[in-house]
């Protein structure tokens, strides 16, 4: 029989304990399964740790406290997002700095080398800048995990 | 005429991955959605890029004229690690949750071979500087090409029926091997 070939939109999900409140982030303590760490991006932050388990900073909309049993979504479409907007600004500064540090060097009485490599780090830096000015503005706190359920509510609750 | 040369070579013919068989560990690591595998030959491009242009100020600045070429491999070293090191820094501080998420995601590039290949192949070929920014260019989209293609081979592959001793690692390394033959059909181009 013939598998079907309907494309499931898969989220990236994980069950976690809270262990401490901060501001308005919970830290969660998740079981790292150090054999999956090829599959799972998420695994990564238990890569280099002696225990077998990490902890992660989440959102906490459902105002989970110390000792529930969440499940927590990863917001690995916003991760991918972000990284292509990072890394493609820094890229194109790059480009575009160095191809008119090489324009301006038919201007200017300096060689061809000296000036890309003048535009190209002028260029880097302010990319630099802005992205340091925007980026946080635009994916505020779009990055961070968040609990979407309290799958045991703990002592906190009474 | 040089420049479009030296790109096409590296994007097609002299592939890092597909040619030279370097940074195979991201290739088959990170390639199981395209979505990821673009991003991270999008990061690679950039440090393959940035390394370009570093390694050529150290090589032509200060280990040409001062005949210490034989530091080339323990500098470029060096090179590579602080600049992903930067990297990583500037992460942290734009956004600490997509530092926190990337984990063995950057590390994951400072241990990558074909960035240090890329440093080595660019002094042996002795470019001039605007040739080997290219050439770190090009060669970033020739490891992205290689990694969204694999990508999207393995997300079908999901589909299929693969023998269970072959799932994971073995199949991706035979269409590796597949894609590698392939693109050996485009040397003809630059003779």
């Amino acid at each position: 029989m013939k598998k079907k070939r309907r494309k499931k939109k898969r989220k990236m999900r994980d069950k976690g304990l809270v262990i401490a409140i901060k501001n308005n982030l919970a830290q969660v303590e998740v079981q790292c399964l150090i054999e999956s760490c090829g599959r799972c991006s998420a695994r990564s932050l238990c890569t280099g740790q002696d225990k077998s388990k990490g902890h992660l900073d989440v959102q906490n909309p459902l105002k989970a406290c110390v000792g529930d049993e969440v499940e927590i979504e990863i917001p690995e479409a916003k991760y991918n997002q972000a990284l292509i907007l990072l890394f493609g600004t820094l890229l194109t500064a790059l480009l575009f700095g160095m191809g008119g540090g090489y324009l301006l060097s038919f201007l200017i009485p300096l060689s061809a080398s000296a000036t890309s490599i003048l535009g190209l780090i002028l260029a880097v830096i302010i990319s630099g800048a802005f992205l340091f000015r925007h980026f946080k503005r635009k994916f505020h706190d779009q990055l961070y995990p968040v609990i979407t359920d309290i799958l045991n509510k703990g002592d906190c609750h009474g | 005429m040089e420049l479009a040369a030296i790109f096409i070579s590296a994007v097609l013919v002299q592939n890092f991955v597909l040619y030279y068989f370097l940074g195979i560990c991201p290739f088959l690591g990170v390639s199981k959605k395209i979505d990821s595998a673009f991003s991270m030959g999008l990061a690679v491009t950039f440090v393959m890029s940035i390394t370009a242009v570093v390694s050529w100020l150290i090589n032509n600045l200060i280990l040409i004229p001062f005949g210490l070429d034989y530091l080339q491999i323990v500098s470029f070293i060096l090179v590579i690690a602080s600049l992903v090191q930067l990297v990583e820094m500037f992460i942290r501080k734009i956004s600490p949750p997509l530092y926190q998420a990337l984990g063995i995601y950057l590390p994951l590039i400072t241990t990558n071979c074909a960035i240090m290949g890329l440093a080595l192949i660019a002094a042996l070929n002795e470019y001039s500087f605007v040739e080997t920014v290219i050439f770190g260019f090009s060669s970033g989209i020739g490891f992205t090409l290689a990694i969204v293609l694999i990508a999207g081979i393995r997300e079908q592959l999901d589909l299929a029926d693969v023998p269970e001793p072959l799932k994971g690692a073995g199949i991706a390394l035979i269409v590796a091997g597949i894609m590698a033959l392939a693109f050996n059909g485009f040397i003809g181009m630059l003779t």
